[in-house]
């Protein structure tokens, strides 16, 4: 039977608390925090950290990838073709990008489980991604929250969690809805909306996937489903009527905030990380009707605890200081404009080498070096390499804070790192302590945004504290 | 093997601009002044110069000023004559006398002209390197790197490396102003207190304002000769010769910090450049030989390097070699006596030029309140890269 075998998930570092909110617009919970990307990140790096959380720096032997997000950074081109490149997926790869629903990521993984069932593909990767769009000073920006979950989808004796029944429909629904080039997420009335959208829709999703399996309330130990915030979560609960131990005591919308069409895989992942053996767990997710999904943990469940996931992103958090800084990261404060060089043809050429991480290994001097030259800078042999991937973790050798260039931080940090296993790389840092920067320091590479030059997105990778 | 360049060629001519922010003066107008200094220290006209080269790293004008050479030829009319432009980082300058010398040693001309200029300030200093660095070259490697900052990193490994501190560094910013003040020509002129150098702000850490060489335009220019016409042809009693000259490049430009063989703690391209120099001019120690050093002093840190680079002291001693007045005017091995890059500025391409310039004029008792009493063999030194190349002369009066 197919299903599951491997998940991570990647929320983003910075937060957003309520308390900087409250002092520029006067109102916000105080006590709220939420993940937020940072000013480097965006649907298609958050995916990558989230997928490569799930299959491990040497990427996955996938054949198929589908994308899903509200948010992508290219509303035409390809997004997950760039994720593919950076999470190093083979290149005979189906890709898809699902969008315009936050029900895409169920969409995503109903699209994976179809293709691996009917044979075309045989491991399916699944992200789901997030950076969602709120207005400074408006009612979503203290309840949206950025976030990535990925799930590998495979059959036989590798499978973690097998997926026993499916169930989807579909009701023209006005509850939420965004206008291109608008930015902002509208909404109807409140209580048409929680009434008569999330808390009847998911009980109708629900109702239809028990009736097509004949499972009752009590056989389900764990209940994910999708709500803009706690009180609707606690609505629709609720209504669904399982028995209290069902739900999570506080469902990843409470904790984290609205991930949009990453929340239903946030929260299985998470799930799926604690699951026991044997244990049923049913995810619904929203939008216009709604999917569900039966699963049941299988012996192999324990094996998805490792993988870095929702606990392990929570475990590294810092508060974005003052709400300026939070409008510069969304490109909304005084940023000097720059307008760096780029060109298609240079990183179509060196994608191999810039997203992928190949390095070469001289075979005459076994000198590992990136980016790699025709002729050794070791040894001066011309054209006898060995391709070798670089590792992810390193060591600082040394390092600046440097203010000059245009940055949302005031400073950019550049280190140059030993990698294990050999090479040297030299980077920009990423969600970095400045006072915590020392020689000496691990390090691992993390994909982001370097910049727009030449009008498209230009992704490398930088250096973070490990 | 390298061979030896030792006394063939003469430096019978030298002229130096005022560096400043030289709002009033275009390229073209630096460059005549610049030459037409230098043509009438020589003695010469233009009509004696035979071919001539141009260093210019980054042509920032209105259109072509700067990137070949007619930009040359038309600033000084040398039509039809050969006029190349050369270019190699922040050794520019110090690259087109290289040219000019190997030219003459050849046998090929007997007299040439060597002019290196930039005019960096028709920008805002923003407009130029750092905008170089943030918005040109390669759109992913090393993207955030500046200028300040591919030096800063040197520093950082540098204090972890041997304990050292920005009190080191500000020792060098305090003794290059100091000599800077005695310098009419200098961009600052202004002495400073290591109090005011360690309160400056941070540029890239450890790097202060006053660690970093400001945005300056200039041009230097020197007549060369074949040695022996020096007094024959033109009369010259004093006059300076090329014991040694060489060129070392160790390192790419953006991939220097990719390499895993670079320590960060000096320039090989430095050691390597003037090893070249010292066997051609049978330099065996530098600090006893030499009477003065013009040095690249980009950043404070530079010059501490450089000093360990240039064998002027050992590893880890550079703090201690400036801490003990050995590089300040009056000391055993004078370092930087013009003010140096810290106090002159850094026109790219006039730099190196400008050290050549400097240190001839030093050499012929010409310098003021900043000579180096008696001097008769004296380094000069361009690094660019950091550290991918560096260029070392080692000069001598007749």
């Amino acid at each position: 039977m197919a299903g599951i075998v491997s998940v991570g998930a990647y929320v983003p570092f910075y937060r957003l608390g309520g308390d900087t909110v409250r002092a520029v617009w006067g109102s916000g919970d105080p006590k709220a925090s939420r993940p937020v990307a940072a000013f480097d990140e965006d649907a298609i790096t958050l995916g990558v950290e989230a997928l490569l959380n799930a299959v491990g720096w040497e990427g996955a032997r996938a054949d198929a990838l589908f994308f899903a997000s509200t948010s992508f950074p290219y509303a035409e081109k390809s997004n997950a073709a760039v994720l593919a490149a950076a999470a190093d997926l083979p290149g005979t790869l189906y890709a898809a990008d699902l969008t315009g629903s936050l029900r895409a990521g169920t969409s995503a993984l109903l699209a994976a489980l179809d293709a691996v069932k009917a044979g075309s593909a045989r491991r399916a990767a699944v992200v789901a991604a997030e950076v969602r769009p709120a207005r400074p000073g408006g009612p979503d920006e203290l309840s949206f929250c950025d976030g990535a979950a990925a799930l590998v989808v495979g059959q036989g004796e590798e499978v973690a969690a097998e997926v026993e029944a499916v169930h989807s429909w579909t009701e023209d629904f006005i509850d939420r809805w965004r206008i291109p080039g608008e930015g902002e997420v509208l909404a109807g009335d409140a209580k048409f909306i929680q009434d008569y959208g999330y808390v009847r829709q998911t009980a109708a999703t629900v109702e239809g996937l028990l009736k097509k399996t004949g499972a009752t309330r009590e056989d389900i130990a764990r209940v994910l489903v999708y709500a803009p915030e706690g009180r609707t979560h606690a609505a629709i609960c609720q209504k669904l009527g399982f028995p209290p131990a069902a739900y999570p005591e506080r469902p990843l919308v409470s904790r984290l905030g609205d991930a949009g069409a990453a929340s239903p895989l946030l929260a299985l992942a998470e799930a799926l990380q604690a699951a026991e053996p044997g244990e049923h767990i049913l995810v619904a997710g929203h939008g216009s009707g709604g999917d569900a999904l039966l699963l049941r943990a299988t012996d192999k469940v324990h094996n998805l605890r490792a993988a870095r996931g929702v606990a392990w992103s929570l475990g590294r958090a810092r508060a974005i200081s003052h709400y300026g800084k939070w409008l510069r990261f969304r490109g909304m404060g005084p940023e000097e404009e720059i307008r760096p060089f780029s060109s298609p043809s240079i990183l179509w050429k060196e994608s191999r080498a810039n997203m992928r991480l190949r390095a070469g290994r001289c075979q005459q001097c076994g000198e590992i070096q990136f980016p790699r030259q025709r002729v050794c800078n070791g040894c001066g042999t011309k054209d006898r390499w060995e391709e070798r991937k670089l590792a992810r973790r390193g060591k600082v050798y040394t390092f600046t804070h440097d203010y000059l260039p245009p940055s949302p931080e005031g400073y950019v940090t550049m280190a140059t790192a030993d990698l294990e296993g050999g090479g040297r790389f030299y980077a920009q840092m990423a969600d970095a302590d400045k006072a915590a920067v020392k020689v000496g320091m691990e390090v691992e590479l993390t994909f982001r945004l370097l910049h727009r030059g030449d009008g498209y997105y230009n992704y490398f990778w930088k250096l973070r504290p490990a | 093997m390298t061979k030896n360049i030792s006394g063939k060629v003469a430096i019978i001519g030298a002229g130096i601009t005022k560096f400043g922010e030289l709002f009033e003066q275009s390229y073209n107008d630096l460059v005549v002044e610049a030459a037409f200094d230098a043509y009438q220290d020589a003695g010469v006209t233009g009509d004696d110069i035979e071919a001539a080269w141009l260093g210019t790293f980054l042509p920032l004008g209105w259109g072509f000023d700067g990137t070949g050479g007619p930009s040359l030829a038309e600033a000084l009319n040398l039509y039809p004559k050969p006029v190349s432009r050369v270019a190699n980082y922040c050794t520019t300058g110090m690259e087109a006398v290289r040219m000019a010398a190997m030219a003459v040693a050849s046998g090929l001309y007997d007299v040439v002209l060597a002019v290196g200029a930039e005019k960096m300030r028709e920008v805002p200093p923003r407009g130029s390197l750092v905008a170089q660095h943030v918005e040109k070259l390669h759109p992913l490697y090393a993207k955030g790197r500046t200028a300040p900052g591919s030096f800063a990193v040197l520093a950082t490994r540098y204090f972890h490396e041997y304990g050292a501190s920005k009190d080191d560094l500000a020792e060098v910013a305090v003794k290059n102003h100091y000599h800077g003040s005695l310098n009419p020509k200098a961009h600052f002129r202004k002495e400073i207190t290591k109090e005011q150098v360690l309160k400056a702000p941070m540029v890239t850490e450890p790097l202060g304002l006053f660690d970093c060489c400001p945005t300056t335009d200039g041009a230097a220019a020197v007549v060369l000769c074949r040695a022996d016409l020096a007094e024959k042809r033109f009369g010259k009693k004093d006059y300076v010769l090329i014991e040694g000259m060489g060129l070392s490049c160790a390192n790419g430009y953006l991939t220097t910090a990719f390499n895993p063989r670079f320590d960060f703690l000096g320039f090989e391209a430095t050691r390597e450049a003037a090893r070249q120099a010292y066997e051609q001019a049978g330099v065996t120690n530098p600090r006893e030989q030499l009477d003065l050093a013009e040095v690249h002093d980009c950043f404070t840190i530079t010059e501490l390097l450089n000093y360990e680079d240039l064998g002027f002291c050992g590893r880890g001693e550079a703090p201690a070699f400036v801490r003990g007045g050995s590089s300040r005017l009056g000391g055993e091995l004078p370092v930087n006596t013009s003010g140096g890059l810290k106090s002159c500025g850094h026109p790219i391409g006039a730099t190196g030029a400008r050290v050549v310039a400097h240190v001839t004029n030093q050499l012929l008792g010409r310098c003021g309140k900043h000579q180096v009493k008696g001097a008769k063999r004296a380094l000069g030194h361009t690094l660019g890269g950091p550290g991918a190349v560096s260029s070392v002369f080692v000069l001598a009066k007749n």
